[in-house]
């Protein structure tokens, strides 16, 4: 199967560093979260991944060809970003059929069939959506396409509690009937925690993790209990975040456990928004 | 069936099984959803679910029919009773004994406790 | 690739429609054209070429910078959607010269002009006179040179005005109308009074290569594609670096 290689890319917009040699490979049939802070460089690095924009160096291939004004390629990818490239006067359902045209594999049925589960209007002009809606209209159109990798640049953007999780189910289920890549960039962590299966952390146009959410997981856990035993015990532990509470202190550390700790110290494993919080503050 | 954060989420996808044979919501030779049903239900992503579930292969708790899907293995019910027993102790008696030191319980007072309590819970 | 084509001329198919809606709703005015005939039959024999002019430019000016998003968003390249581009004016050029000599026919027809039924833009700046077939004939090259280089005109200034930053844009809104009305006018009568001279080479230079001078309407369209494909490498070479964000 083939993946997407992406080698010392690096972007500058004016004075500012958008990507700064970034090296990083997706491969076919995962779940990859693409977590960063609003101005990480995700948006950037999808734009450089999708065509919109180009890199001022490296290089980026799937298949080992350039990506870069490569139809071929390019039709093998889908993204719908923030800012939507449709014609202003176009209509959902011509939005639909349009994308079939270009896109073989996309499935219009299916589309439709989204469209009346999260009650899309379909004769509505794409511009008169609200922002939920441009979202859920996005979605589907990511849900049908069935190309091998698929971008999702914050799918859930002022989506109700209802439709998100009709979103994440949907989700789930397309991916499980038709395996693909589907990397979802967002800085909205806990509802993506479960879904994703491999973690890409961004912070200032750099990489700072790569790896499955569960090998990144269980490289660290949480103590907390009584200030003087939890500093006590972190003594000399590499620790990337602490909160306090009066009295009460909880430490976020990476590292194995210790045997037999004191039991008055309760542990837990970290969860991955805390673990992000920690790892992207400045 | 809520997921926590205490434990790995496939180790609870298995326990919710297990909870299911159990209680007989599942029974030997039934089938149980399928991968995709339990992840679209839990909203996980199905490597996830698929590694609960192959903890419960391994164990001979489930079995796989290719092309069908996913059964409950006859005598699964006393594969997990034994096994919970065996857990039974660190899964819950240390946690006891752990909380009611902090609370000044003595161990007399929880045997009466469960005494009192055992046939009517 | 065939689709892209497709939706363009999907896109455009509209405004086709529209100017032909438009023509027929004069014609059947009628009136319009009697009236016209006496007074100023230059001006209703040009009509339909003037609009065909401003039709083709308006429409891809306001097209391409549209067309291009969607292109990328679906999966094409830059190159692509500009060589179809390309086809899509080539294709709608020829439509609306045809357009146009057929308006043009008809109305020689019913304003009922003794001996030339057949006044267009062409056979008035060439004075040809060599039957009726040869005059349509000249007339829709002359016109399809026209609508090429007014179509690619409006991809180029598409084409910058999206390549453009803020500025840029706001100084290429203003500055092209202010150029064409104003700066060029006043240049040229300022060169006609203090450089009376060097302006009548430049007019002879002018005459010459748009084949007045020789009568030969092909020169003039010649001429014409060069300025075309002119615009179309200077929006070739802007479309290539074009960011999409």
């Amino acid at each position: 199967m083939s993946s997407l290689r992406i080698e010392g890319v690096s972007k500058s917009y004016g004075s500012t560093r958008a990507l700064n040699d970034v090296n990083l490979t997706f491969e076919a049939n995962k779940i990859y979260g693409l977590l960063g802070r609003n101005g990480a460089g995700k948006t950037t690095l999808l734009n450089i991944i999708n065509n919109r924009v180009f890199a001022d160096g490296g290089r980026v291939s799937f298949d080992d060809e350039d990506v870069r004004e490569n139809e071929r390629i390019q039709s093998k990818f889908y993204f719908v970003g923030e800012k939507m490239l449709f014609p202003d006067s176009m209509k959902v359902n011509k939005a639909i059929k349009w994308t079939a045209e270009f896109y073989s594999s996309f499935d219009k049925d299916y589309a439709f069939k989204l469209a009346d589960l999260f009650e899309l209007p379909l004769k509505k002009k794409i511009n008169s959506l609200s922002t939920g809606y441009k979202s859920i209209f996005k979605n589907i159109l990511a849900l049908s396409v069935n190309t091998p990798f698929v971008f999702l640049d914050e799918p859930v953007l002022g989506l109700d509690a209802n439709h998100r999780e009709l979103f994440y189910k949907m989700l789930i289920q397309k991916y499980s009937d038709n395996p693909a890549a589907f990397i979802i960039s967002t800085h909205l962590i806990e509802e993506v925690a479960n879904i994703i299966e491999d973690v890409v952390i961004i912070k200032k146009g750099e990489i700072i993790k790569k790896e499955s959410k569960e090998h990144l997981l269980s490289q660290g856990y949480s103590v907390s209990g009584v200030a003087a035993k939890v500093d006590a015990y972190i003594k000399g532990k590499s620790v990337i975040g602490i909160d306090t509470l009066g009295g009460l202190k909880s430490a976020y550390v990476m590292g194995k456990r210790e045997a037999d700790p004191d039991p008055e110290l309760d542990f837990s494993a970290l969860d991955l928004q805390k673990l992000f919080i920690e790892l992207t503050n400045s | 069936m809520e997921l926590n954060q205490d434990k790995p989420i496939f180790q609870q996808i298995a326990e919710t099984i297990e909870d299911g044979i159990l209680t007989g919501s599942f029974k030997a030779e039934e089938q149980i959803p399928s991968i995709t049903e339990f992840s679209v239900m839990y909203k996980i992503n199905p490597a996830t679910a698929n590694k609960g579930i192959n903890l419960l292969v391994e164990e001979e708790i489930i079995y796989k029919k290719r092309g069908v899907g996913m059964f409950v293995t006859a005598g699964a019910v006393s594969k997990l009773k034994e096994k919970r027993q065996t857990q039974f102790y660190d899964a819950y008696v240390s946690k006891l004994i752990r909380e009611a030191k902090k609370l000044n319980i003595s161990s007399t007072d929880i045997i009466a406790m469960i005494e009192r309590s055992y046939d009517n819970e | 690739m065939k689709k892209l084509l497709n939706y363009q001329l999907s896109t455009v198919w509209p405004s086709f429609l529209a100017i032909i809606a438009c023509y027929t709703v004069l014609f059947i005015l009628g009136g319009f054209t009697l009236v016209v005939s006496n007074g100023s039959s230059e001006m209703q024999v040009n009509g339909m070429e003037t609009t065909a002019v401003i039709v083709c430019f308006s429409v891809f000016v306001a097209g391409y910078g549209e067309n291009m998003r969607f292109a990328i968003q679906s999966g094409s390249t830059r190159i692509k959607i500009f060589q179809v581009s390309l086809i899509n004016l080539i294709i709608c050029s020829a439509c609306l010269s045809v357009i146009a000599q057929i308006a043009i026919l008809i109305n020689g027809i019913i304003s009922g002009q003794e001996g030339n039924i057949f006044l267009s833009l062409t056979s008035m700046l060439y004075q040809t006179d060599q039957g009726l077939t040869v005059a349509i004939c000249e007339s829709f090259v002359f016109i399809f040179a026209v609508l090429m280089a007014a179509g690619m005109a409006g991809i180029f200034l598409a084409a910058a005005f999206a390549g453009l930053g803020k500025y840029g844009r706001v100084l290429l809104a203003a500055g092209v109308p202010f150029f064409g009305f104003v700066l060029f006018p006043v240049i040229i009568t300022v060169l006609l009074v203090k450089a009376p001279i060097f302006m009548q080479k430049v007019f002879e230079l002018l005459t010459k290569i748009m084949g007045f001078e020789s009568g030969n309407p092909y020169i003039g369209s010649l001429a014409v594609m060069i300025v075309a494909a002119v615009f179309g490498i200077l929006a070739y070479l802007i479309n290539r670096k074009m960011e999409i964000k």
